[in-house]
This record gives structure tokens, sequence and C-alpha cells, in this order.
């Protein structure tokens, strides 16, 4: 009972706290002889985290590009995305994150990110431009022409040493497929590939000294698809994505090998246009992992925007606040209509479907799902441009008729006796909220409040009660007869609370405040302990939260600090014996001079205990972070990144128990190469972690993981190596885990993409044979964008 | 012994001159049709991107043409169908002096004064161009006829030593009988607009033409260079 209290008492920060934070400091500047590290921090729980998309584009260009980080991808708090070399007469990068859970989709930018997203521009450096003569400036290449590329050293031809010449074309050298007689050196592109291709000529004078021309950008326009000629302006994109697996795994009895299968695939689609005043979006998501005896995994979206009107039928993610409806999907009908100042919104559909239990013998089942049907409206006074005021509703009822039941009630003994205990009740409940927020100086303060309260129904199977039994069970008369109240909320005995009062009361204050560099969030929330919104994912009740984070931004970019504290107590009504508090605080700096090594030191702490006495609870976990890292740019032929690092933990639990005292240190060498001259990029990642706890046991961990990627045929195809192996060793059996994987990225169109690869992952147990097992894995992943 | 040195000296210098590869003076960054390029005696077909040498002689045909231009960026000419030229230059000092020869046909010519003087001759005809545009069309019998589209031409006819200075809007005729005559422009064959139009430029994509209508009046014409 104790362990199920503490394994409670552990996740109930992070279903309190279900929130997850994003932080980014956009770089200085973009770096001109590579790749360009952006670097998104995840503050809170990943456990919902799909994925995180860095959406990007260059100034000036219309179409974003995205750049996909799947949850298996994400191992720390860091998500580092490499944008591609840019160099002038590009003027730099405009993104912005999107951040998806199972359950709902963040930007950062928060606000309009496609229209106010974060930049980052390419350091200007003087050019001998005025010397070199571009003799073909058309720079829009039609998609049948040939792509001829000329320049004139005539000026230069008395300073320049003519066996220094050489053609870059998108940072490669190319000087030998190029023709140069003196002073003229042309490369022609035949049968060019779509998108934007820069040219550079670099060479040095007779005494030695360098000069590189401007940066000459040629684009090719994408052959028109029947998309293109349509009278609408039509975009989106298609996700193909398949795994097929074959395990093998050590079978005891028959002492031989045991294959099996495990298959998954999904497709994602989405789709969205625009003619006039009339937009439509569609999203489809088919997932092999859909079935009948679970909630839905499939996803399909319709909607349209007219002027003041918006719908999405059948899946949709309205966001009512946090109280009201939030992180649920909605499979029916959402509803926005909009005038001036006021905006309606109106939702309708089932947020959970009816599941049949398991059939155990001919008279026993398992519990079951009951369907679950939401109504919520709002309405808004005000613009989020300055303030707002809403007010609303979410209705949230289970359908009893959805179940037959057998999947929610044991079966009575005999015929005569009453019916048997209730494996799964269905519930009701009922949330009113409001909110205000005001917004000032450009969303840069931002101060809000929402409150809300409810009644919830935690069995409605007996029915309505009559105003007699209630008053009778209340021993007090009550003003209302609760049979009129039928169609809002089934009252009887297991309404809570019948008489409504501070605990059915849940509210949050907040604040985000960004001036000059300074970006301070301030929030306090307190979720009474009988407030019930089951519309609202992750609200634990019965908690107060108060969270601060400051994020500042000193020297152009240059010096970064970041603190933070989260902390979370319940037994709000006190009616609980004892009060756990969870406290989680941090501090972390980064120092990066433009051009030198950057550095990096963080402290994080985490405790958990509770008050009384003799603590049943009292843990404490911290770890301090330091690293370093750099940008060798002076390597003349390969551009390389070093980052290391270091982490020393103590985590530690102060009761009586004493379950663990666990010290840990771990070391990280992350090296990333690209080199200039040809199309080779690599990437080694070595750490090693060893750790001590209580009865001396130590254990060691290793891993060395390595990725080769090659570019050819105009970087349509880029085949990759990853080899990956881990062992683990100490007082633990001695493991061994390795992934060898083979794969190749082809991009046959610009807006195609098709990813496919082999791995092999395999585990030994050298200790227990048994145990050992292999996984091939066949990837395939394509990717279309219209 | 020194005989000998010299000898040497002056075989090595042959040598190098006969073996001396000709340097670019010209590029063909556009072309369509068939084009004909005859250099040192071997004829080729002229492709996109080829480098053209002093005396090259191109040929075109039919529904052809070809936009050229000089390394120093400062000309461009483009050669329309049945026309042959023949590419020369000369360097003097930082400028390049452009005096190509046009047997027959029609060009467009693009100058840019400031880098070097630019030369037409025809059978009849000199042209000297100076931040000047225009046509410039070659009878089979060799009379030649310059229609200057903005700044001028000094022309002179070879026969007869007859010179005349073009201005923008006027037209010339130089004959084979020696007789030089300047008149308003009227009207252009629409089929070389067409050809301009079709064709690259640098910078300034709006070519500008001034013509005269019936009541003598000046009309300008607007096209709009791809």
């Amino acid at each position: 009972m104790k362990y199920i209290l503490i394994i409670i008492l552990l996740s109930a920060p992070f279903l309190l706290n279900a929130e997850l934070l994003t932080q980014h400091y956009p770089p200085s500047v973009l770096n001109r002889t590579g790749e360009t590290g952006i670097i998104l921090t995840l503050l809170g729980p990943r456990d919902n985290l799909e994925e995180v998309i860095l959406s990007y584009r260059e100034i000036g260009q219309y179409t974003y590009r995205e750049i996909e980080r799947k949850r298996e991808d994400i191992t720390s708090q860091e998500v580092t995305f490499l944008l591609p070399r840019l160099a002038p007469p590009a003027a730099g990068y405009e993104y912005f994150f999107i951040i998806r859970s199972s359950e709902t989709q963040t930007t950062l930018p928060v606000n309009q990110p496609q229209l106010n997203p974060f930049r980052v521009s390419i350091p200007l450096t003087d050019t001998a431009a005025d010397l070199f003569i571009l003799l073909n400036p058309v720079t829009e290449i039609e998609s049948d022409q040939d792509l001829v590329f000329a320049v004139s050293l005539y000026n230069l031809e008395k300073i320049i040493d003519p066996a220094s010449v050489s053609l870059f074309l998108n940072g490669k050298d190319i000087t030998g497929s190029a023709i140069y007689t003196p002073p003229l050196l042309v490369y022609t592109l035949s049968s060019p590939r779509a998108g934007i291709h820069n040219f550079q000529v670099r060479a040095q004078t007779k005494d030695g000294q360098p000069l590189q021309s401007p940066v000459w950008r040629y684009s090719v326009a994408a052959k028109a698809t029947f998309l293109d000629e349509l009278p609408i302006d039509i975009g989106g994109q298609a996700i193909f994505n398949s795994n097929l697996r074959n395990e093998l795994e050590s079978n005891d009895e028959e002492e031989t090998m045991r294959a099996r299968t495990r298959n998954d695939a999904s497709l994602r689609l989405n789709l969205h246009g625009r003619k006039d005043w009339f937009a439509f979006r569609t999203r489809l998501y088919l997932s092999s992992y859909e079935s009948s005896s679970k909630q839905a995994v499939n996803r399909f979206t319709l909607g349209f925007t007219v002027p003041h009107f918006e719908m999405d039928i059948f899946d949709s993610t309205p966001d009512y606040g946090s109280f009201l409806l939030s992180n649920n999907n909605v499979r029916g009908a959402s509803l926005k209509a909009h005038y001036g100042v006021l905006t309606l919104q109106s939702a309708y559909g089932e947020t959970s479907r009816a599941l049949e239990g398991k059939t155990l013998t001919d008279s026993t089942f398992t519990a079951g799902t009951f369907q679950r049907h939401t109504f919520a409206g709002r309405l808004e006074i005000g613009t989020h441009d300055f303030l707002s005021f809403g007010l609303g509703f979410a209705k949230n009822k289970d359908r009893t008729a959805s179940l037959a039941e057998q999947y929610y009630r044991f079966p009575a003994a005999d015929e005569d006796e009453s019916p048997g205990s209730l494996l799964v009740t269905p519930k009701d409940n009922v949330v009113l909220g409001s909110n205000v927020r005001l917004a000032l100086d450009n969303q840069r303060f931002v101060l809000g409040a929402e409150i809300a309260t409810s009644l919830y129904n935690s069995n409605t199977l007996d029915g309505v009660i009559s105003k007699e039994e209630l008053e009778e069970y209340l021993e007090e008369s009550v003003p209302f007869d609760p049979e009129s109240f039928e169609s809002i909320i089934i009252i009887n005995k297991n309404v809570e609370p019948i008489i409504p009062n501070m605990a059915s009361v849940a509210y949050r204050l907040y604040v985000n405040w960004f001036i000059a560099g300074n970006f301070l969030n301030l929030s306090y929330s307190e979720v009474g302990a009988s407030f019930r919104s089951l519309s609202s994912g992750y609200l634990q009740n019965d908690a107060r939260i108060l969270t601060v984070s400051d994020n500042v931004s000193l020297l152009n970019n240059q010096l970064l600090l970041d603190a933070g504290l989260n902390l979370i107590r319940d037994n709000l009504s006190e009616q609980k014996n004892t009060t756990t508090t969870n406290t989680n605080w941090y501090l972390q700096t980064m120092v990066r001079p433009r051009d030198l090594p950057y550095l990096r030191l963080g402290y994080n702490q985490n405790s958990y205990s509770d008050d009384l006495k003799e603590n049943e609870i009292d843990q404490q976990m911290g770890a301090f972070n330091i690293g370093a890292g750099y940008n060798f740019v002076q390597i003349p032929f390969a551009t390389t990144t070093l980052d290391i690092g270091m982490t020393l933990a103590d985590d530690k639990d102060n009761t009586e128990m004493k379950a663990f005292d666990q010290k840990r240190t771990g070391f990280q060498i992350n090296l990333y190469n690209a080199m200039r001259e040809i199309p080779l990029t690599s990437r080694i990642g070595i750490s090693s972690t060893s750790q001590k706890d209580i009865g001396d046991i130590s254990n060691s961990y290793f891993s060395f993981s390595f990725r080769n990627e090659y570019a050819f045929l105009q970087e349509t195809v880029r085949p990759y190596l990853n080899l990956r192996f881990n062992t683990l060793g100490g007082d633990q059996d001695d493991q061994q885990i390795s992934n060898y994987e083979l794969g190749t990225i082809y991009q046959p169109f610009l807006r195609t993409t098709v990813n496919t690869s082999f791995e092999i992952m395999s585990y030994q147990n050298k200790e227990i044979d048994d145990l050992d097992y292999s996984v091939f894995t066949w990837r395939l992943n394509i990717a279309q964008r219209f | 012994m020194k005989q000998s040195i010299f000898i040497i000296a002056i075989l090595i210098l042959f040598a190098s001159i006969s073996f001396a590869e000709e340097s670019p003076v010209a590029l063909t960054l556009r072309m369509k049709g068939d084009i004909t390029l005859l250099r040192s005696e071997l004829e080729s077909r002229l492709n996109e991107g080829n480098p053209l040498i002093n005396q090259d002689v191109l040929s075109s045909l039919d529904d052809s043409f070809a936009f050229i231009k000089f390394i120093d960026d400062g000309a461009t000419l483009r050669l329309f169908a049945n026309s042959i030229l023949t590419i020369n230059t000369e360097r003097e000092e930082e400028k390049m002096n452009k005096s190509s020869f046009l047997r027959k046909g029609n060009i467009f010519t693009s100058v840019d004064g400031r880098k070097g003087n630019f030369e037409v001759e025809t059978p009849t005809t000199v042209a000297s161009v100076r931040g000047t545009e225009g046509f410039i069309d070659v009878q089979d019998d060799g009379s030649t006829l310059i229609i200057a589209l903005s700044g001028s031409f000094a022309v002179e006819n070879i026969i007869s030593g007859n010179r005349a200075l073009v201005a923008a809007g006027n037209s010339c005729s130089s004959g084979s009988d020696g007789q030089v005559e300047v008149f308003p422009t009227e009207d252009i064959d629409e089929e070389w607009l067409e050809a301009i139009a079709d064709m690259p430029d640098s910078g300034n994509n709006i070519l500008r033409i001034e013509l005269l209508d019936q009541e003598n009046e000046k009309r300008t014409i607007e096209i709009e260079l791809e």
C-alpha cells in the first residue's frame, strides 16, 4: 500500500503539471560555413509527446519546410534541429516549432507563429563583388531549361592565380565539373533539380590573398503539378510510415529460437486550401493500432472557414481553457462564430467511445468503458490583442445504454438476490467557467485568470433522486427539485458537491512578460478537492501549483540565463492525513561568445516529501551538468562541431526505508563533421555513466553511436549508416545492445521524400543466454508535400 | 652557340603562339534552333554555355536565335535567324573593343560604351555603337538597315565613304550603291520584337522603343523581357 501511495504521489506532479513547457533562444547569427543548430528545450513531462517539428523557411520565401523529431528520437530535454547551410544573398531563416502530443498541438511562438516566427540572419562579410562578372543574371530558371552559370574573371585576370579558381555549388566544390578557360568559368547543369542553387567562385590572388565572389542564387521552378493548375490555393502533406519487425527470441522449453512478427503502419494526410474568402482543411490519420477494443486512434477532420464562421466536423480538439475543455479529442462538430468583439464557440461529440470488457468465463467479464458525450459552449467578448472576457460551460455524460450490463456489473449470485457489485460506473459532470485575459504591448505582457466550478456525479445508475429523498438524506430542506435539473445533471447521493462550496472551485492566475530580453512566466493555480472536469485532460484535483520561470538573454544572445521553480502541494482541503510537496527548481546558463567556444552550466533539483513527523516520503534528486563545445571553422576541409559534457547526479531516499541512494557520474562527447569538398556528414556520440547505489551496488553504462550520411546526384540520394552500441556492466548482468541500420533518403522530386532503412537490433545477456533476442526492422517513410 | 640558343628560343616562342589556346571573349548564354559554329575551319553545332573566341563564325538557320554576352560585361548581342556573324574583339589596356562582322542577317545590340568600343561591320557599312540599343539588318547584297532604339549609331558606308549619325527613333539605310539615308523609324518587324522579348537581358527587363506613327507623333513600345 505504501508503495502504491508513493507511486501515486510521484506521478501526481506529472499529472498535475501536465503542461509541457518549452524554451528557445534563437542563435545570434547563422553559421556561414555549415549547418546551424537550433535547440528547443522541453521542460516537464514528455510522456504524451509524439513529435516536435521545426518549421522553417528562408526569409522572403513563402513556403515553410519541416524537420521532424519523433518521440523515440527525443532522449533528453534538449531537442536539436540543424538548419541547412545558407549563404548570401539569402538573408536568413524564419522558423517556429510545433509541439504535438497525443492530445494537443501547441506552437512556439504561441501566437500566430507563421506570422511572427523566430528569425536568424546571416552575418555579413566583405566580398569582391565588383570584380567578378556574372554573365547570366537570369536567376529564375524554368523547369525544362538548363542552368548555365557563367562568370567572367576579366577584371581579375591580371591579379588572379588561375590555378586557384574554384567553383562551389551549394557549398560543395564542383570545379572539376566546370569548364574554366581563363577568364571564363562556365558550369552547365542539365535538367537541374527544382529548388535553390547557390553558386560561389573562390580564388586567390597571385600573392596569396583569398578572394570570393558573392553567392549567386538561382531558382529552378518545380514542374507544375495538377494541383498548381487548380483555380484554388492548395497545400498539405501526406506521410506514410511503416515498420515491419521480425523478432527472434530464445525458447526455453525447446531450446530453439522463436520468431514472431510485429508490424505497424500509419498514414497521415493533411490538406488545406483557400479561394478568396473560403478556406478548408482536412486531416486524416489512419493507424494500424486502431482497434474496436481500444479508444480511437484514427482521426478524421473536415473543416472550413468563411467570414465570421468556422466549423470542424468529426475529430477536433477545441480549447476552451484549462478547466472547461482542453486536451480532449471531440468526435462530432466544433463551431466558432465571431463578429466584431463577440465570439461564440460550441462543440458537441464523443470524447470516449464505448468499449466492451473481456469475457473471462461464461458469467464473468472485465470492465468496459461507457460512451461519453461532451457538449460545451463559450462566449467571448473582446479580442486577444487587448482585453477579452469569456464565459462557458461543459457538460460531460456517460451513456449507460452504450454498455451491456455484464461489462459494468457483476451478475447477482441468483435471481432473488440484489444485483452484484459494480465494475465501472457511468458519470455525469457539469462545469461552469470564466476567464479574463489582458494583453499589452503587442502580446509582450499578458495577464490572465481562469475560474471554474463543477458538479460531478460518480454514479448515475440509480437515476435522479426525489426532493424528499434528498432532504431526508441531507437532513435539511433544499430549495430546488433535483428532478427538474435532470436534463442538466442527474442529482443523487453520488453528486459532489450537492451544495456548492469552495472545494468545487478551481482557478488559475498567470502572467507572461517579455521585456528587454527577459521572458518571465508566472502561474498559480488551485484545484479544489471536489472539482472535476471530465473534458479537461491531465487535471489533478486537490492541489495547488506555483510555477515561475525566467529566461534572460543578454549581450546580444551571447549570455543566456534560465531559472525556474515548480511547486506542487496537495491536500488543499486538508481532508487527508498527510500533505505532500513536490518542489522542482533549476538554474542554468549558457555563454556563447560569437566565434568562440560555448559553455553551459546547469543544476536541477527535485524533491518530494510529506509533512509527517516520521516521513513516509522524503526523496531528493539533484543533477549538475556542465558542458562546452566549439565549432571549428579553422579546419579547411570540414565543418566540425565538438560538444563535451559531464553530469553529476545524486538521488536519495531520506526516509527510514532508504529505498535508494544513487550517485551517478556521466560523460558525453558528441562530434559532428561535415566535409566541405564532398557531401559527407558524420556524427559520433560517446557517453559513459557509472552509478553507485546502496549496498555497494555499482553499475556502468556505455554507449557509442555513429552516423554517416553521403549525398549524391544533386543530393537527391542520401544513403546513411547508423551504428549504436550500448553495454551494461557492473553488478548487474553484463548486457550488450547493438543496433545496425542501413538506409537511404531519396528525394526524387522537391516535395517528395522516401526514407527506407533496414535495422538489426540484437540484445545479448552474457549471464543468461535465454534472454537474448534480436529484432529485424524494415522501415519505410514516404512524405509528399503539396 | 648563341645562334643555336636564339633559334631554339624562336622555335619555343613560335610553338607557344601556335599551340596557345585562344581565350574566350564571349559566351552563348541562350539559344534556340540550329546555329553552326565555324572555328579554325572546324564546324560544330553551337550550344548554350559555349564560349566564343575571336574569329568564330556563327551561322543561324531558320527559326534560330542566340543570345551572346561579351566577357567584360560591356555588350550583349542577339543573333537572329538566317544570319552569319564573325566574332572579333581586341583588347586595349583594360577595355575590350568589339568589332564583329555581320555578313548577312539581323542582330540586336545592347552596348555599355564605357567598356570599350562596339563596331559592327557589314559588306557595305561600319556602324559604331556607343551606349546604344538597336537592330542591324543586312540583305544578301550587303545593303544594311540600322534602327536606333536608344543612344546613337555612327554609320559609314565603306563603298562611298558617306557618313551619318543615327539618333534614337531613326533608321538608316546604307546601300551597296554607296547611298546613306536617315529617316524616322515607322515600323519594326514583329518577329524581331518577339525574339527580343524571348531573350534574357541583364538588369533592366523593360525595353522601350520609340517610334513615329502615321501622324509623325512619337509613340513608345515597351517590351517586357523574360
